[in-house]
């Protein structure tokens, strides 16, 4: 059930900038606008991710699973929408690897999310034991990565990145309180 | 297959009529209640019209953008940094009561209101590509009048090399002047060859209207063959001066805006690639062109100059 309400809420968002971007004539360069949301979708449900252990009363609605597998199909989303943006060149492609910090930031980013992806079965996480914990704490790694990749691209406004920042900080206060006590 | 009308660019749909509000509402009725949808743009069906004659010596052929896209796809930051920001807080710009300044190394330094503007110099509509630096473009028939009509009045002195260009500074109105984004006022140069280019304009309007706020009201130049920035908007001085003057986004990142800032397939840009550019309500890219495709024109400008070190 857990499952099924987690499934159905983190996919919400992504529906919801497909049917704007498909429908809403007011939005004038869909493409570029469904790149934009899908990264601000990803990096805010890394957030949430990592502010479930916080959320007191919801956070047994929540499968923080199910959230870090949609998570990482939205960022592979991201991906893929910026790989058919480009028409999927690959000279393009290249070039832009070598050329751009914050495109190296983002392939990063991604990379380190698949081992995550791959090992979220109970399974893995019986044979892994102990390390599963450790290699899953990648994902402060991967938010701080795709942190820079957002940064990076800002031209002049960071208003949006700065509240992005003191929310997080504010989240890793509370978890740091919490587990003390 | 709604997704593929959408891509049409609609040329009969010139203005938000009756009948694109209504639709408007229904969008409005069927999607969720989100603030994107809420303040939408309804142009002011006041909106002063102009009378001027069609250019053919410069104007493209190509489909032009329709005025809905020109006017709610807005890089303004005085009006915030938003795409539709400039739409949403388009009535935070004051522009009547306007005053723009010409001096500096001038023999008849001068000052236009709105209605010089409008009244003093011969308007014609020319339909030119604009290429944002972020890599889309659009076509747009622009109203106004070339800049070295403007520049012939003034009679620039033998020692005046370059031009500045200054917009307006409002902090208390401007939304996107409340915050140090940029260092206001936003401020743009061209060189004299430059300035006196016959395509580079003036230009007050825009469909046939006066200019809507959003689009840099009342006046604003537009040098078709550099990237959108230097096409400076809503301008209260343009001076006339013996140095190169300072750009804002030349200041902002020196490395990645150049002064000259012309539109060129083959310089790299460490945001975004040149190569490329998407036509707003065409869904692939197209290949962008060496001075956005009016090399003809501005060639001789840069013979002997090395574009890629005066980017």
């Amino acid at each position: 059930m857990n499952r099924l309400i987690t499934y159905t809420l983190s996919l919400l968002p992504i529906f919801f900038i497909f049917y704007q971007s498909i429908f809403n004539d007011e939005i004038i360069n869909p493409y570029s606008y469904l790149i934009i949301s899908s990264g601000y979708i990803a990096i805010s449900m890394i957030i949430i991710i990592l502010s479930v252990p916080i959320l007191f009363s919801i956070k047994n609605y929540i499968d923080r699973r199910s959230l870090g597998i949609i998570t990482f199909l939205i960022t592979l989303l991201h991906f893929f929408l910026y790989l058919f943006d480009n028409d999927l060149s690959l000279s393009f492609i290249l070039s832009d690897i070598v050329s751009r910090n914050y495109i190296q930031a983002g392939y990063i980013a991604l990379i380190l999310f698949i081992p995550l992806f791959i090992t979220s079965s109970d399974k893995s996480k019986k044979k892994l034991g102990i390390k599963w914990l450790s290699l899953h704490r990648l994902i402060y790694l991967i938010l701080a990565l795709s942190l820079l990749h957002y940064y990076l691209i800002i031209k002049a406004d960071y208003f949006l990145f700065n509240t992005y920042m003191f929310i997080i900080l504010f989240m890793l206060l509370i978890k740091k309180r919490i587990y003390k006590t | 297959m709604k997704i593929f009308n959408k891509y049409n660019l609609d040329k009969e749909n010139k203005i938000t009529d009756e009948k694109h509000f209504h639709n408007r509402r229904k969008i409005m009725a069927s999607t969720l209640a989100f603030p994107l949808l809420m303040n939408s743009n309804i142009l002011a069906a006041s909106q002063k019209k102009l009378s001027f004659n069609k250019d053919l010596d410069y104007s493209t052929n190509e489909q032009t953008n329709t005025i809905k896209q020109i006017t709610s796809y807005n890089n303004f930051y005085e009006l915030g940094t938003g795409k539709r920001d400039p739409m949403l807080n388009a009535s935070k710009l004051k522009s009547d009561e306007w005053k723009l300044t010409i001096d500096g190394l001038v023999e008849n330094p001068f000052t236009l209101d709105g209605d010089d503007l409008i009244k003093k110099f011969q308007l014609e509509e020319r339909i030119y590509r604009l290429r944002c630096v972020e890599a889309w473009s659009m076509v747009v028939p622009w109203i106004g009048f070339e800049l070295r009509s403007l520049i012939n009045l003034a009679k620039p002195l033998h020692n005046a090399k370059y031009v500045y260009f200054e917009s307006i500074l409002d902090k208390e109105n401007l939304p996107g002047q409340k915050r140090n984004i940029l260092n206001w006022p936003y401020k743009e140069g061209l060189r004299m060859d430059e300035a006196i280019n016959p395509l580079t304009m003036i230009a007050v309007g825009l469909y046939g209207k006066v200019l809507p706020n959003q689009n840099g009201s009342p006046v604003r130049l537009i040098v078709p063959w550099k990237y959108g920035f230097k096409s400076i908007k809503s301008i209260v001085r343009i001076s006339f001066v013996d140095h190169q003057p300072t750009c804002t986004w030349n200041e902002q990142a020196p490395d990645e805006y150049g002064f000259y800032s012309n539109v060129n397939p083959y310089v790299n840009h460490p945001r975004w690639s040149q190569k490329r550019e998407r036509r707003i309500g065409e869904f692939g890219k197209r290949d962008t062109l060496l001075f956005n495709g009016y090399s003809k024109f501005v060639n001789n400008l840069y013979t002997g100059m090395d574009l890629e070190k005066n980017f």
